[in-house]
């Protein structure tokens, strides 16, 4: 029962997968792409990862891509324009890079699948997980202790990105001199 | 005397168990459906009757703030308005204008309308019916006791829908679904006021979910849980329980958060049939209209719904009534059991329990009802530009702020608690004081936000600036002033 939902979500995921690819209507392929991570998050639910589902539809469904959606519908792109140089051989490097992505992926699972984990940590989450504890409290307690510093390190990351996106948003004349918006000119 | 033995249904549901139990492989998934179904029956169908008279309702009390009459003409008091609205926009022609993107036209009212009724899945609107109470219903309806019973395949009933652990996440993310009907039904019209509204649409939802986001945090910090109903049992025992005492600032953010999300006014600047003439549903007509129409009001239920569990204590009352158990009736449970022991228990039990689903619950939802309403009718539209500024520069700021104080004053608690003899396991619960404390620290800061952190002539100073700001640069008030 559980193998033929994989298959039918499979089949449903690839397919909504190649019509990110081939729809010529950006808005059509973005909403694809949410189909997309539905799948992905139904794909958490049948593995009963209740948690890091509804993470994937909060993060991915419901913020990123309605932010891509509001880029695309402000910018009003309905055609494909011309593509800048960095773009030319899309198809080329796309296709080396989604190689290489298989690899990779397929060489961690192989060393994680070979080596039962790393002795002491995924053991430890074994035996939560199997000790009936709710999921949120294994992933937070894990979060919180042995997985500290990644977690840390990923939320300076963020912390960067941000400012980095306002850095660049500023806007500047053309000697570099930065515009400070006076409130009383907003309106004029 | 055994009433509880004696009083059953004439006649035997097992037939109707059998027959779905032959359909669905075994008598347990029987069971399981029909419980199910049985649940999506009641609310869903509850609440669709419902939703005619919450618009008469909002039409009448507009009509009255506005000092006229309101709808009055079909049926006594007008009651028979909203049956004879759905049939007009059923009869109604379905007009599909030039140039649409079909797919996407045709997809975005239900876009809007599924995740408002999915979400509605989670909300609790009584509670869960377990151990012998649930014996006793069992009993009652001559149900299998190794199926419906303690220790069956059905040990507890909850009132809602579903009960998965991560309640409120599941709701954040279904909500966040919806924004994807009123965006594409905007882009997909090939009307550049649908358009805009779309688009404004989608920044305002994603802008006002953070502030969402953090007020719904502050309550999951205070139960500390994700869990609907544990959120809602830590709020049992009477109204100084209730999680708008110990996060006031919490509460005020999500009602604020919740009229943006429902696209209400004074936030409705994706309809806004003054500038935009209707905004993203001005090329729909007939049952897609009326499908953004029927969604724009069950979300409006299930933020409401969503405020009563987070913060009001749910389906419990302001004074705990504790629900009768059947056997503290039998054995003689003070000079109480004497009087109630003519009537038969198993009514007490089921009234006890269908006094949160059908009052309590109702009542708590319909005050924020009346709080849309009432807004919808006395406040004026905000600008696009004021929107933006309240959410990212006042409401964010503030809730970041709220949260970061509960979270501390939590922690100091639970470290406290832990240090007290017996433990956590002694005193499970944070204590009311600290809930108490917390609540006045933050509304107090809140409230004196202004006065804490400019000083007089700053606040004149800005006070003039947004003044100006208001008028517009080009108006004479502000020439004037120049």
């Amino acid at each position: 029962m559980v193998l033929f939902l994989y298959s039918i979500l499979f089949v449903i995921t690839v397919a909504l997968a190649v019509g990110v690819l081939l729809n010529k209507d950006t808005v059509r392929s973005a909403m694809c792409l949410v189909g997309v991570m539905m799948c992905l998050a139904a794909n958490y639910l049948l593995m009963q990862q209740e948690f890091v589902a509804f993470i994937q539809i909060v993060v991915y469904a419901g913020a990123i891509m309605v932010l891509f959606l509001f880029v695309i519908m402000l910018l009003n792109l309905r055609e494909v324009e011309v593509l800048p140089w960095y773009l030319r051989n899309a198809r080329f490097w796309g296709g080396v890079l989604a190689l290489l992505f298989f690899f990779v992926v397929g060489f961690g699972i192989n060393v994680f699948r070979s080596s039962h984990g790393i002795p002491g940590v995924v053991a430890k989450e074994q035996a939560l997980a199997e000790s009936g504890t709710p999921e949120v409290i294994i992933l937070a307690t894990q979060m919180m202790t042995t997985y500290i510093v990644p977690f840390l390190l990923t939320s300076v990351l963020l912390l960067v990105a941000v400012i980095g996106a306002i850095v660049m948003a500023r806007r500047r004349d053309e000697d570099g001199n930065e515009i400070v918006l006076d409130p009383e000119e907003v309106d004029a | 005397m055994n009433n509880q033995a004696a009083l059953q249904l004439p006649f035997s549901l097992q037939p109707l168990f059998d027959f779905v139990g032959q359909v669905t492989g075994g008598s347990a998934n029987a069971f399981i459906i029909l419980v199910a179904a049985l649940k999506i029956l009641l609310i869903l169908g509850g609440l669709l009757q419902t939703i005619p008279f919450i618009i008469l309702l909002e039409r009448k009390i507009i009509g009255w703030i506005q000092d006229r009459p309101g709808p009055n003409r079909a049926g006594p008091l007008g009651i028979l308005h909203g049956l004879l609205d759905g049939v007009k926009l059923f009869f109604k022609e379905e007009i599909m204008p030039k140039g649409v993107d079909k797919v996407l036209f045709l997809m975005a009212p239900s876009l809007v309308v599924v995740p408002a009724f999915l979400a509605l899945c989670l909300v609790p609107v009584g509670p869960i019916i377990q151990g012998r109470n649930l014996a006793a219903l069992a009993n009652f309806l001559r149900l299998d006791p190794t199926m419906v019973g303690p220790g069956g395949v059905i040990s507890q009933i909850p009132m809602a829908i579903t009960n998965p652990n991560i309640g409120i996440l599941y709701v954040l993310a279904i909500t966040s679904m919806g924004v994807y009907g009123i965006t594409l039904a905007g882009w997909s019209s090939n009307n550049k006021w649908s358009l805009l509204g779309g688009i404004r649409a989608s920044a305002q939802m994603v802008s006002y979910e953070i502030t969402l986001s953090l007020a719904i945090l502050s309550v999951i910090l205070l139960s500390g849980s994700l869990n609907l109903y544990q959120i809602i049992e830590t709020q049992r025992g009477g109204f100084w329980n209730w999680h708008i005492l110990a996060a006031p600032v919490a509460f005020i953010l999500f009602v604020v958060a919740m009229f943006a999300e429902t696209n209400r006014l004074p936030f409705d600047l994706a309809e806004a049939e003054a500038e935009l003439t209707g905004g993203f549903h001005t090329e729909y007509s007939s049952m897609r209209f009326a499908l953004f129409f029927l969604g724009e009001y069950v979300n409006m239920v299930i933020v409401a719904g969503m405020c009563v569990t987070l913060f009001l204590g749910g389906f419990y009352g302001p004074i705990q009534i504790e629900t009768i158990p059947l056997t503290a009736l039998q054995g003689g449970w003070d000079g109480l059991a004497s009087q109630f022991s003519q009537i038969p228990s198993i009514i007490i039990t089921l009234a006890s329990y269908l006094l949160g689903p059908l009052v309590i619950f109702p009542a708590k939802v319909s005050f924020f009802i009346f709080l849309f309403i009432f807004a919808r009718a006395i406040l004026p539209r905000m600008r696009y530009d004021q929107l933006m500024s309240l959410g990212w520069k006042r409401l964010l700021p503030i809730g970041l702020i709220n949260l970061v104080i509960t979270a501390i004053a939590v922690a100091g608690d639970l470290a406290y608690r832990a240090s007290l003899p017996g433990g956590l396991d002694a005193n499970p619960h944070i204590f009311l004081a600290t809930k108490l404390i917390l609540g006045a620290v933050t509304l107090g800061l809140f409230l004196g936000w202004d006065a804490l952190i400019f000083s007089p002539a700053r606040k004149k100073q800005l006070t003039t600036e947004y003044r100006n700001l208001e008028r517009g640069a080009d108006h004479p008030a502000q020439a004037l002033a120049q």
